[in-house]
């Protein structure tokens, strides 16, 4: 069963394509890692699969249903890591999961016990109490993450989720994400670290100028003898330091 | 100069683009403010007209009105601005120097419409002051009140970033009015008079008399002076809030307890709406009302009422831009979470409930101890029915024409203001209906009162569902509006 499918997929903004006629099949209980540089369309790929944006042409369909025609059955089974965090300005982290279980039908006792735990293994349960906006920004990140993760969501989108996080942290985040992908969830992430990316992701597309460029299983890359570092800078077209000659 | 010229322009323009960027939700009302702030100022240099005949004659009551409200808009301009259009952080990592950044604040404050509105006004008081006996005297008091107007603006302005010192003005604020109600009440006309002579509206009237023009000019150059160096400290005060004074709470809000599916959402916006400044003088007119229950001997129906109404109306930019307070950042959360608009939209009602019940309640309890527990009913019969006439039409105007609010500032009017006049207006309807079947019919006014309540309920139920069909279906058009 597909857990992620795109059909025609485009977003224009103005005069802009952002993402041109995406097509993507992502099965259930996968790590896929969606790569590209800034710009390319990445976080707006990612909104639009969560029904942040809505698309130009085209449609998504998650777990089997249309992200546009049954919006709120799709937002309780997906968990979320946007790229600016959605977090509200002046409540503390613990009042940001005190807010959000509720809403995704747990109760008040469960949503403390799941925080907790999270909370715990984020290693954020001491600064709880801490208001996000005075929070340093891998603190935000990982309060959203718990959010994303209080409601055991079936499927979960990550923007960046390893950027401005400590090494300790990063390390339980891709265990816990391994662990999530043998229970069955499927994670669709974006990084531009392709060292994690490519120790972590079952599969893969590249995506350059809002078209996917290459797309492939880490299997097929391995066995190509390419890494995924050669396989990117292939097919994404690099700055020159001559340039950059006045810099000393 | 020009390092500084350049962050000035760069601001200026981000700040217009925001009015691009939210497309056309608030286009076709730029006419129509026009058209307000047109008529606003015939009638204001008709006064100055006016003004200008009277202090020729040697009177100078309506000229010293005219300055007072000039200094309350100066400062107002300052309280409904945001500290810095732009980010503050991001410039303070620019090589700026504090007096740089100072430079800043002041140019910034001036790129609002409404600013230049203000400025126009403050110069145009020159115009009766030219004609009084001593012109220039008075010319170079009105200019030294106008700096220290906008001066006392950004002190405030400044002081309100700090969570201790917004504790102090209040308290301040607090104790000034309880020391006014003292002194009125204890018939200190001496203290009074002496008090009155020194305030600065009454100093510029004083030195284009003639009446003691060089120390009024002097008094009144201490008191910019004073105020000029009080608004740079409280700006450079402002600047070094450090992560050590972070804001850590001991417990979650009591709301945030409650075992309701959206109670997390209600609480933060109680908390959001706790942060406006404009709801706390819907408090005080609560507070001015108690007064009047419990002082006067015999108090009526109709003050109670009138009380009522009135305290709904400083609220109304919160009800009526209820998102105001939310950032983008937010918006995409209510977009994440598995929330209908009309949900995300009550959550929010609760909220203002809330605020209003705190501040109609005391009214509402004091009225049943002075005048029986029908005025009681009556009046709490009232409040509900503007509470929900205001969200009804509030949800409305959220989804239709939101902007952007500021914690700590008053409620901007960018683009809706004939929504909220008209808003006001006939959301005070149902109110002033209650006031007529009260003061005609009497007790046999009830059910009437009823039906009023029943029709506000209807059109509450019927405005929050289009409101939110429409928030969901243009979620994203109001998150660009609150960039």
């Amino acid at each position: 069963m597909l857990a992620i499918e795109t059909h025609n997929l485009s977003k224009r903004f103005g005069d802009t394509i952002a993402v041109r006629q995406l097509e993507l099949r992502i099965p259930k209980g996968i790590l896929f890692g969606f790569l590209g540089p800034n710009g390319s369309g990445k976080s707006t790929t990612l909104k639009l699969l969560t029904g942040l944006l809505s698309p130009t042409t085209g449609e998504v369909i998650i777990s089997g249903l249309p992200v546009s025609g049954a919006a709120i059955e799709v937002k309780k089974q997906i968990g979320v890591l946007p790229e600016d965090l959605a977090l509200f300005d002046s409540l503390t982290i613990w009042e940001h999961l005190l807010m959000v279980g509720p809403v995704y039908g747990l109760s008040r006792a469960e949503t403390e016990r799941r925080g907790h735990q999270l909370l715990k293994y984020l290693d954020l349960w001491t600064e709880r109490n801490t208001d996000v906006d005075q929070a340093s920004s891998g603190m935000r990140k990982k309060c959203s993450l718990a959010m994303a993760l209080i409601h055991n969501p079936q499927v979960l989108f990550l923007d960046e989720p390893f950027e401005g996080i400590d090494p300790l942290s990063s390390r339980r985040i891709k265990d816990l994400l391994l662990m999530m992908t043998s229970k069955g969830v499927t994670v669709f992430l974006t990084s531009h670290i392709l060292e994690v990316v490519e120790r972590l992701v079952h599969s893969f597309a590249i995506i350059s100028a809002g078209q996917v460029v290459c797309a492939q299983t880490m299997a097929e890359t391995t066995a190509s003898g390419e890494t995924l570092e050669d396989l990117f800078f292939r097919h994404i077209v690099q700055g020159k330091t001559e340039d950059l000659e006045w810099i000393a | 100069m020009d390092r500084l010229a350049a962050v000035i322009e760069y601001q200026f323009r981000a700040h217009w683009r925001q009015f691009s960027r939210a497309g056309k939700l608030a286009a076709g009302n730029r006419g129509i403010i026009i058209l307000v702030t047109g008529l606003i100022l015939i009638k204001y240099f008709r006064l100055l007209n006016t003004a200008r005949i009277e202090v020729a004659q040697g009177k100078t009551a309506l000229l010293s009105f005219l300055l007072a409200g000039g200094f309350v808009a100066c400062v107002s301009v300052c309280l409904s601005s945001p500290r810095i259009s732009g980010s503050l952080s991001g410039l303070q990592r620019l090589p700026l120097s504090i007096s740089d950044l100072f430079v800043i604040r002041i140019v910034s404050t001036f790129m609002t419409p409404f600013s230049w509105i203000v400025t126009v006004g403050a110069f145009a008081i020159l115009y009766p002051i030219a004609q009084s006996p001593r012109p220039s005297a008075g010319i170079i008091a009105a200019l030294i009140f106008i700096v220290s107007a906008w001066a006392t603006g950004l002190v405030f302005s400044n002081l309100l970033a700090n969570k201790v010192r917004r504790r102090v003005i209040f308290a301040g604020l607090l104790v000034s009015g309880a020391s006014a109600v003292y002194v009125v009440n204890g018939n200190h006309s001496t203290l009074i008079g002496t008090v009155s002579r020194l305030a600065p509206h009454v100093l510029v009237a004083e030195a284009a008399l003639g009446n003691s023009s060089l120390s009024s000019i002097a008094i009144l150059f201490g008191i910019a002076a004073l105020s000029l160096f009080a608004a740079r400290w409280s700006f450079s005060q402002s600047l070094t809030v450090t992560p050590t004074q972070s804001n850590n709470r001991k417990a979650p809000s009591l709301l945030f307890q409650f075992p309701l599916k959206w109670s997390g959402l209600t609480a933060k916006d109680f908390r959001y709406s706790l942060r406006l400044l404009d709801p706390y003088f819907g408090l005080l007119i609560s507070a001015l009302g108690c007064l009047y229950l419990i002082s006067s001997a015999a108090p009526t129906a109709t003050a109670v009422l009138v009380m009522i109404l009135c305290v709904f109306i400083p609220s109304a930019g919160l009800a009526f831009n209820s998102f105001g307070l939310d950032t983008r950042s937010g918006m995409d959360r209510y977009g994440l979470l598995p929330a209908s608009g009309t949900a995300i939209i009550r959550s929010k009602n609760l909220a203002f409930a809330i605020i209003m019940s705190a501040q109609v309640l005391p009214l509402i309890l004091l009225s049943g101890w002075r005048s029986g527990l029908l005025t009681s009913f009556v009046t709490f019969v009232q409040a509900a029915s503007l509470a929900i006439a205001y969200m009804a039409w509030g949800n409305w105007m959220s989804v239709t024409l939101p902007s952007r609010m500021h914690f700590y500032r008053f409620a901007p009017t960018t683009g809706a203001i004939t929504e909220i006049i008209a808003g006001v207006t006939i959301n005070s309807l149902p109110g002033v209906l209650i006031l007529y079947l009260i003061r005609a019919y009497g007790e046999r006014a009830i059910w009437g009162i009823g039906l009023i309540l029943f029709a506000c309920v209807l059109s509450y139920l019927l405005a929050t569902k289009l409101s939110g069909k429409r928030f969901d279906m243009s979620r994203e058009k109001i998150r660009d509006a609150l960039a």
